[in-house]
């Protein structure tokens, strides 16, 4: 009776764990901003004292979800403007990590500055007491969610695991963050993006058995095929933006475009930042083609005509100047090296910057449009890693 | 004993169809804001000159091939009217035409009678995108004319009427636009035809030579579609603008299952179009809400609009879908609701469960009082109707409202998971009548 009733269990849940796999492996192969994901990537994140973000994750299943996240500060050192190795302005490239946990179907969210202590008595005071600042915590608190350095500008990434911290392919999350402004002209003006989110397969994390070895997730997967682990980063991305410092069609003052670049591949183990040279294509509405590029190194926040022309925006690609059209299409590539070596992938989001200089200032947040696999199978399978710190 | 025997059995094959019907759902879904595709759905457009503040909608389109592409679009007029506009009212003015309740058809009980009625009237209109091609136009004023357009050659080494743009020797061009300029041909958008304006925009990517639909061009994404779009809706009150911005969800094309029969676009099963979404997921504030950052008012109005559309028997005012909700707040706790979709919906969250306007709404369901926790996700499925002729996927777009002494916005394109087994169809009205 009892054998019976554990086949009962065990048909069950082979029937299920086979329909699982079935399903894990006929899932096609996209860095998607709109479905379920096992690896989320926040690539805009800052909490500066000028504006401060809102992270929301949601579990989308019935099942337990568990996380670890890590915030990665990008922040320039004290007196630096941008960007410059020669005079020692170079960002800290530390990161933070944290666990977190959702029952079924269980949103969240936590304010990056402030982040979400764990306390069952909390309440959302703000309410009933204007006065206060608000206190936000009611409901199931998803763990200890830290707050971020003062001047924190960086990215979030979190990865979906087991209760032992193994990662899991499950597609269980998504996620949404909300960048406002505190100061400035227009202060508690809003722009929001999903976050981008690398599916997993069954055989995610194949290599993380085993808790005193690194822990690497491939990113491996590329469309069509199911033996990998994660879904490759994408080899283009397409970004619809308006002129630089152009005229903006509806309000007849400056448009400008802030383009954010992460790399795929990260090494939370080393600490070891990431470089990806990018390569820029910029079609005007005549067809006309511009080039340029940069290297993305671990964390790229920059105006378009910064990338080429950051002294005289007017002589960059991007400016409305020089493409003599109110929009254009850019699309952006790794380059590949010449040298055998591999150039992974990026993802990002773009902000949409409208202003009236001393009136207003309204920013709107895209994700932006991906298109093919950065996955080179036929020289050796070069690919993505997010390569994890160990737990002892 | 006898029915234990058979539960091994029957958890099983209940395990295994419950995994298969999943793995159904999500197969082939492939459809999203963030890839090219064939068909754009833009959920929300709006343009209002004559309120304060004003709104306009900038659309912006691009060809992401290295080929030239048609489009044929469908601009959804999803205003209401009044049955009685022009009436007199009592103590001085006129019932307005376009409206969204009926008490501004009745001037609050003065004039009974008097009702706001549904509409849905489509415009349609064509245009064609040369290789990379970007365009962008305001709704309220339309394209007339395109970057490649009408433009001649002035210099005497070129033939006359000799059109500016780029040489185009593509082998796949119709023979008459081979080696010849690349120009958008025939290509014109109107301006949105009412003012103010409520609606929604499709566009579907055509044959060049034909106007049929064809799926992409690029072996790159696998033929699946060349299209991909952005709406900003901007506000302008006074001096202080705000806007907010949204991705047109793309369909993309199967492309082993074209030519398309007769103009009617399959979308799902058996299809040439990547099918609807089973569920759409929002994750967003209790209305009300405080704002974690600034302290100011959280409200979100979600927006829905109809996968299946029949442009050719103009039939959207007359069809209906209704939309099941289960509302997750951060304890877990599950509250549910459902609402009729007709054309196109955009309601505030609160509005859903309570009478329209804000005279109730802390009695709403989405009410952070209600909910007892800053957010929540709620989980939005279409119930399958009875009629052949068309399925019931909804597509949607949220907007949050930041609001003190001013109000900030934010859109954002909604979550899906799975696809619907009943296919969706779009009816085009054929190219050449």
């Amino acid at each position: 009776m009892r054998t019976v009733k554990w086949n009962a269990f065990l048909s069950g849940l082979c029937g299920f764990a086979v329909a699982l796999g079935v399903l894990a492996a006929s899932a096609h192969a996209d860095v998607v901003t709109e479905k379920g994901a096992s690896i989320l990537i926040f690539p805009k994140v800052i909490a500066n004292g000028e504006q401060d973000t809102i992270i929301q994750i949601t579990n989308i299943t019935n099942n337990m979800v568990h996380a670890r996240c890590f915030y990665v500060d990008s922040q320039l050192p004290p007196g630096c403007q941008i960007e410059d190795a020669r005079v020692g302005c170079i960002p800290s490239w530390s990161e933070t990590d944290f666990s977190i946990w959702l029952t079924k179907q269980q949103p969240t969210h936590w304010l990056v500055s402030a982040g979400r202590p764990v306390d069952p008595t909390d309440d959302f005071a703000y309410v009933l007491k204007p006065a206060m600042r608000p206190y936000d915590g009611a409901g199931i608190d998803p763990g200890a969610v830290p707050p971020v350095p003062e001047g924190f500008t960086g990215e979030l990434k979190c990865i979906q695991v087991m209760a032992d911290g193994t990662p899991i392919g499950a597609n269980s999350l998504k996620g949404e963050a909300t960048i406002e402004d505190l100061t400035g002209l227009s202060p508690g003006d809003v722009s929001k993006y999903n976050a981008i989110g690398i599916q997993g397969t069954e055989a995610a994390a194949a290599t993380c058995g085993d808790p005193t070895q690194d822990c690497f997730l491939q990113l491996n997967n590329p469309r069509g095929t199911t033996d990998g682990e994660y879904n490759a980063c994408p080899e283009t991305l397409i970004l619809n933006h308006f002129a630089d410092v152009g005229t903006d069609p509806v309000t007849g003052d400056d448009v400008r475009t802030q383009l954010t670049l992460v790399p795929c591949s990260e090494n939370f183990e080393t600490q070891t930042p990431s470089h990806v040279v990018v390569q820029f294509l910029v079609y005007n509405e005549f067809e006309s083609r511009f080039s340029t590029s940069t290297t993305v190194t671990c964390w790229k926040n920059t105006f378009l005509t910064d990338i080429d022309s950051p002294n005289n925006p007017d002589q960059s690609v991007f400016s409305a100047t020089v493409l003599g059209s109110t929009v254009a299409q850019t699309r952006m590539n790794p380059a590949d090296p010449t040298d055998g070596t591999f150039n992974g992938a990026v993802v990002g989001v773009s902000e949409t910057i409208r202003s009236e200089s001393g009136a207003y200032t309204t920013r709107t947040a895209h994700n932006i449009h991906t298109e093919g696999d950065r996955f080179t199978g036929t020289d050796g399978g070069a690919f993505d890693q997010i390569i994890l710190p160990r737990l002892f | 004993m006898g029915t234990v025997k058979r539960n091994p059995f029957l958890a099983g094959i209940a395990a295994i169809l419950g995994g298969v019907m999943l793995v159904a759902n999500v197969a082939s879904a492939e459809l999203g804001s963030d890839k090219s595709g064939a068909i754009l759905v833009f959920p929300k457009l709006v343009a209002n000159s004559l309120s304060n503040p004003t709104t306009d909608t900038e659309i912006q389109i691009s060809n992401t091939s290295t080929h030239q592409i048609g489009v044929r679009c469908y601009l959804v007029n999803a205003n209401s009217h009044c049955s009685n506009a022009g009436a007199p009212i009592p103590g001085g003015g006129t019932v307005p035409l376009i409206c969204t309740s009926s008490s501004e058809c009745n001037a609050g009980g003065l004039l009974p009678g008097g009702t706001c009625v549904a509409a849905w009237n489509e415009q349609d209109f064509r245009f064609t995108l040369t290789a990379r091609q970007p365009i962008v136009w305001r709704l309220s004023e339309g394209l007339a004319v395109f970057p490649l357009s009408g433009l001649l050659y002035q210099e005497d080494n070129f033939p006359p009427n000799t059109h500016v743009g780029p040489v185009d020797n593509d082998p796949n061009l119709p023979a008459p636009l081979q080696g010849q300029p690349a120009v958008n041909i025939d290509s014109k958008i109107p301006p949105a035809p009412e003012d103010p304006f409520l609606g929604e925009l499709k566009c579907v990517q055509v044959d060049l030579a034909s106007e049929e639909p064809s799926p992409g061009t690029e072996s790159v994404n696998n033929f699946s579609g060349d299209l991909a779009g952005v709406a900003t809706i901007i506000t302008r009150d006074g001096g202080d603008v705000d806007a907010r911005s949204y991705n047109a969800i793309g369909i993309q094309a199967i492309a082993d299952a074209f030519p398309t029969d007769n103009n009617v676009l399959r979308l799902g099963t058996d299809g040439q179009y990547d099918g609807c979404p089973s569920i759409l997921i929002l994750d967003h504030f209790f209305d009300y809400a405080p704002d974690p950052a600034t302290g100011t008012q959280v409200n979100t109005t979600l927006t829905l609009v109809p996968c299946s559309e029949n442009f050719f028997l103009q039939n959207g005012g007359r069809v209906s879908t209704v939309a099941q909700m289960l509302i997750f707040n951060e304890f877990e706790q599950r509250l549910s609701t459902s609402r009729t979709i007709k054309c196109l919906d955009t309601v505030p969250l609160s509005d859903i469960t309570t009478a329209p306007g804000p005279g109730d709404d802390d009695t709403s369901i989405f009410n952070v009082g209600v909910q007892g926790t800053l957010t929540g996700q709620t989980r939005i499925r279409a119930v399958d109707g009875s009629d052949p002729t068309r399925g019931d996927g909804l597509l949607g777009l949220a907007e949050e409202f930041h609001s003190d002494s001013i109000t900030r916005s934010a859109a954002f394109n909604l979550h899906q998971s799975g696809i619907r087994f009943n296919p969706d169809l779009i009816v085009l009205a054929p190219p050449q009548l």
